[in-house]
């Protein structure tokens, strides 16, 4: 499947049609496995939203008000308790399990706990995203070396990931999601553990995806001057509610981070 | 020599078995030696008896070949009357033209004494005093059909009272007899077949469960089922190939030191028949190959059921 190709007459019917679309969706955890009297959180509240193609979001609020649950069901790791969600124009509900593989590789995740192979190095790493698509060796090769350098790591290209700081794992982990350009770039705190400068340089990266492919980029953070300096759109989530603004709204009283 | 490599490796059927196999590239999933290790002594044991059991069952249904056959090719003749020495030698001839006899003779009273001579010339001339043995023993062409007939009908037509033995009472028991066992080796072969690859679903299963977050990213990042499960059943594949060698190797050993014990005493218990030949031993070729696609296939199934799980 080639979302652009097959998504090109909607698309030219309707090109503001979102790329990313949620309709009262909602997402109940069952704590324990047996239904009758397992303790159930509801994480998502009748969200609504949608996303424009190309378009750049700042996910925010405070700590476990939802937002790892949204992503979630963005990035196809969860479907939702009730509702809808459309990813690139198409219903979730109405794909098959076998299409469902070719819409997640156009969706690039970075994971808030990183998710990298652990028995592999960094190479490997990298690497995995072209062969699960079934590309060779000699295919490859040049962009993970070129990434690897871009991101600082080309001298420990043979490392296995428990050898490195946590900064040097997030960034292996954005350099994963990015690899292969998807059309949505989904990231989930991606500069939580580096400093400010290597912070600049990630989202640097994250928005050359965006400039260079027209990917829509979704940011999950909790730093409230991040999203301010961007002045992008933001969703902002609080208790499983959902509040899309298109700019920054001034009271952001809910910040994990807050200072003011 | 590098030039030779390259073009071995270039090869595409070298490179379908080393994809079947999953040995060209670096595994996505971690192999865990600590899980591998008890199930390869497993799969080695479960090849082993396998093995045996299948070589058991060639023995088995060699010898009973063995044993039919040389019952169906011989027959015996009661002559009951005229039973005088000459007109026994008659019914030796009658019987010797008959077509599917190979050979035909009496106990003549010489020969007798002959065969006693051994135990003491007073035994040999006692001889003289017993009446003279009516049997005649014929030995058929192998195809020969209907011989019994031909030769009663023949030895009837020349005015002799005959009774026909073509052993068909014992060699019926011993094809019955034969037929239990040769289905009880493959039965056995079949347990054994059905025990390793529930044990090998059962450790690629457990496996799965411990690398169940490194198949949910592969998952994740868009890995289609069958990619995930083609990594699982190489893994696995390798496993019961390199496990059934094993086996096999092992059976041989064992084969080879119970030959050696059979030659140092016991023999054969057929006239000389070799129970087992050189060739019987494609089926330790075989066995690692069945090994390999019983893992393959175990591997296939646990991996399936695992990611149906997942969204
Ligand atoms: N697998 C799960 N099972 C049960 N409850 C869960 C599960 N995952 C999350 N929750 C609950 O859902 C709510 C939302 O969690 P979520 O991880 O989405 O928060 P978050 O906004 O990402 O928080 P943080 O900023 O700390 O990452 C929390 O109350 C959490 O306890
Ligand atoms: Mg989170």
């Amino acid at each position: 499947m080639n979302i652009k190709n097959q998504q090109s007459p909607q698309d030219k019917k309707n090109p503001n049609k979102p790329w990313v679309k949620f309709e009262n969706v909602c997402l109940t955890y069952n704590q324990n496995q047996r239904k009758d009297n397992g303790q159930r959180t509801l994480a998502l509240d009748n969200v609504n939203l949608s996303l424009k193609r190309g378009g750049v979001y700042y996910l925010t609020g405070p700590s476990g008000a939802g937002k790892s649950s949204l992503l979630k069901l963005m990035y196809l790791a969860l479907r939702p308790t009730s509702g809808k969600v459309e990813l690139f124009g198409r219903d979730i509900d109405n794909l098959s399990r076998n299409e469902l593989p070719e819409l997640r590789r156009e969706i690039g995740v970075v994971f808030q706990d990183f998710r990298l192979l652990p028995h592999l190095n960094l190479f490997d790493n990298l690497a995995v995203p072209f062969r699960t698509r079934g590309q060779e060796p000699h295919e490859y090769e040049n962009d993970v070396i070129d990434l690897l350098g871009w991101i600082g790591l080309s001298h420990k290209v043979n490392q296995l990931p428990e050898t490195l700081s946590g900064g040097e794992q997030q960034r292996v982990a954005i350099a994963r999601a990015v690899i292969c350009k998807p059309r949505l770039l989904i990231a989930d705190e991606p500069t939580g553990n580096v400093d400010p400068q290597m912070g600049d340089l990630l989202i640097d990266l994250i928005m050359k995806l965006n400039q260079y492919r027209g990917s829509t980029i979704v940011i999950a953070t909790h730093d409230h001057e991040m999203v301010k300096r961007a002045g992008r759109p933001v969703l902002a989530i609080e208790a499983g509610k959902l509040t899309q603004y298109e700019t920054p709204p001034t009271h952001l009283r809910f910040f994990g981070r807050d200072k003011t | 020599m590098r030039f030779y490599f390259s073009k071995i490796f270039k090869n595409p059927f070298f490179q379908y078995f080393s994809k079947l196999l999953g040995i060209n590239e670096v595994a996505l999933l971690p192999t865990n030696g600590k899980q591998a290790r008890p199930l390869t002594i497993v799969v080695s044991i479960m090849c082993a008896l396998g093995c045996l059991a299948a070589l058991s069952a060639r023995i088995g249904f060699r010898a009973a070949d063995a044993w039919t056959s040389e019952l169906k090719s011989a027959l015996t003749i009661l002559v009951e009357a005229p039973k005088d020495e000459a007109n026994i030698l008659r019914a030796v001839q009658i019987t010797q033209q008959t077509k599917g006899v190979k050979s035909a003779s009496s106990m003549s009273r010489e020969k007798a004494k002959e065969l006693l001579k051994n135990y003491g010339a007073n035994i040999g001339s006692l001889l003289d005093e017993l009446p003279l043995p009516n049997l005649i023993e014929v030995g058929l062409d192998t195809n020969s059909k209907d011989t019994a007939k031909e030769l009663q009908a023949n030895l009837s037509a020349q005015g002799f009272k005959v009774e026909v033995d073509d052993h068909s009472r014992y060699s019926g028991e011993i094809v019955k007899t034969s037929a239990v066992l040769r289905g009880a080796a493959l039965l056995a072969l079949l347990a054994l077949m059905i025990a390793s690859v529930a044990s090998i679903a059962f450790a690629a299963r457990a496996a799965l469960e411990t690398q169940s977050e490194c198949v949910q990213i592969l998952h994740l990042i868009g890995a289609e089922d069958e990619f995930v499960i083609h990594e699982v059943q190489a893994r696995f594949t390798r496993l019961g190939l390199i496990a059934g060698a094993y086996g096999a190797i092992g059976a041989a050993i064992l084969i080879i030191i119970a030959n050696l014990i059979m030659q140092m005493g016991a023999s054969d218990l057929t006239s000389g028949t070799k129970l087992l030949r050189w060739w019987d031993f494609w089926i330790l070729l075989v066995a690692p190959l069945i090994s390999a696609i019983a893992s393959a296939l175990a591997a296939r199934i646990a991996a399936r059921d695992t990611l149906k799980e997942l969204v």
